[in-house]
């Protein structure tokens, strides 16, 4: 079964077995986990977010297309959905970003391999991106994780998203833009 | 440069293009100052990007989303119990208000007035039981609708004030 392909595993979990949803979770866990830690900035949100990803598709099984449908693209699709639901209410919006300057402090340094101070301006340099991603909109750091974290093509976010893929690349660019206006030059 | 010339360099640099199709634009690229710059740009913001490391979630994960499947399977197939008691209320209610008919029927003509009243063509349209039922009913609506604003405007002070 662990050779099965996506679609196989999912023609399984339709029949309610828990082992071929625990090969689709394995496979799909990280990714899925660092688009949404990456979306909101915030571990807790992300590990909550997670499991409301995998147990909606247990539940939507049934409409995935076991014929012609990308189950990753579905995945996603489904996370972003709920990521996007999460950060638009308004309890998070104020506090997601100071949330996000503690997400590299339970790292631990190796003292073997890295000198403390490399390891500080590590942290630091890992902040000041993550702050980076997370004051651009909303819209503008989805096209960046998709694209440059998840390494989607334009042309499966624009299936994703509803977005003609000419709309997605503009928005690319304009991130790219902010970011480099936001990053100091030293820390590139 | 123009964003058509952006949107050729964006595929390039995330292999989106065929092999005739990069070559045409590394060509360009060697004579483009231009677009090595937004080449390097994007580049620089790859390196940037990639110092964000990808974290692990709770080992226990899996574990914890096979164990809500079963109590939402639950909640979204077990239906709610079928309570009687609102069929009993109106039951009551229907029966205390025929009651209440019947006695204030009764009382009424008992009244010296009534074998005159009775000749009110209301009464003999509607039975005597029926014109009770209508005065009664009226009131009930009468009181009602004056009371409705004062308990309006007095919930919505509540809410105010909470």
């Amino acid at each position: 079964m662990e050779k099965s392909t996506d679609a196989e595993l999912m023609g399984q979990v339709l029949k309610k077995n828990t082992r071929a949803f625990k090969i689709l979770y394995s496979r799909y866990e990280m990714r899925v986990y660092n688009f949404i830690l990456r979306y909101t900035g915030n571990k807790e949100i992300a590990q909550d977010l997670l499991q409301e990803t995998f147990t909606r598709v247990w539940f939507a099984a049934h409409l995935f297309n076991l014929e012609t449908g990308n189950f990753r693209g579905w995945l996603y699709t489904i996370a972003l959905n709920i990521a996007r639901n999460e950060m638009s209410r308004k309890r998070y919006a104020y506090d997601y970003a100071e949330v996000s300057t503690i997400a590299f402090k339970d790292e631990p340094v190796n003292p073997r391999t890295e000198e403390p101070d490399a390891a500080v301006e590590r942290a630091d340099l890992q902040n000041a991106i993550s702050q980076a991603l997370l004051k651009l909109s909303p819209l503008l750091r989805e096209i960046i994780i998709l694209k440059h974290y998840q390494q989607l093509k334009f042309k499966e976010i624009a299936e994703m998203t509803k977005t003609p893929e000419g709309t997605l690349k503009a928005r690319f660019h304009r991130a790219i833009a902010e970011l480099k206006e936001l990053l100091d030059p030293r820390e590139l | 440069m123009s964003h058509e010339n952006k949107d050729t360099l964006l595929a390039l640099f995330y292999h989106e293009v065929t092999l005739p199709e990069a070559q045409k634009i590394r060509e360009h690229l060697a004579d483009c100052e231009d677009c090595r710059k937004y080449m390097h740009l994007l580049n620089q913001m790859d390196s940037a990007l990639n110092q964000w490391p990808e974290a692990n979630p709770l080992p226990d994960t899996f574990d914890r989303i096979l164990a809500t499947i079963p109590e939402r399977w639950h909640a979204s197939h077990v239906r709610p119990a079928v309570s009687a008691r609102p069929i009993f209320n109106i039951a009551f209610a229907m029966v205390a208000i025929l009651l209440l008919i019947y006695f204030v029927q009764s009382r009424m003509s008992q009244l010296p007035f009534w074998p005159a009243f009775e000749q009110n063509w209301l009464v003999q349209t509607l039975g005597s039981y029926g014109f009770v039922a209508l005065v009664f009913f009226g009131l009930g609506a009468f009181i009602t609708l004056a009371l409705a604003p004062i308990l309006y405007f007095d919930l919505n002070k509540r809410t105010l004030h909470i």
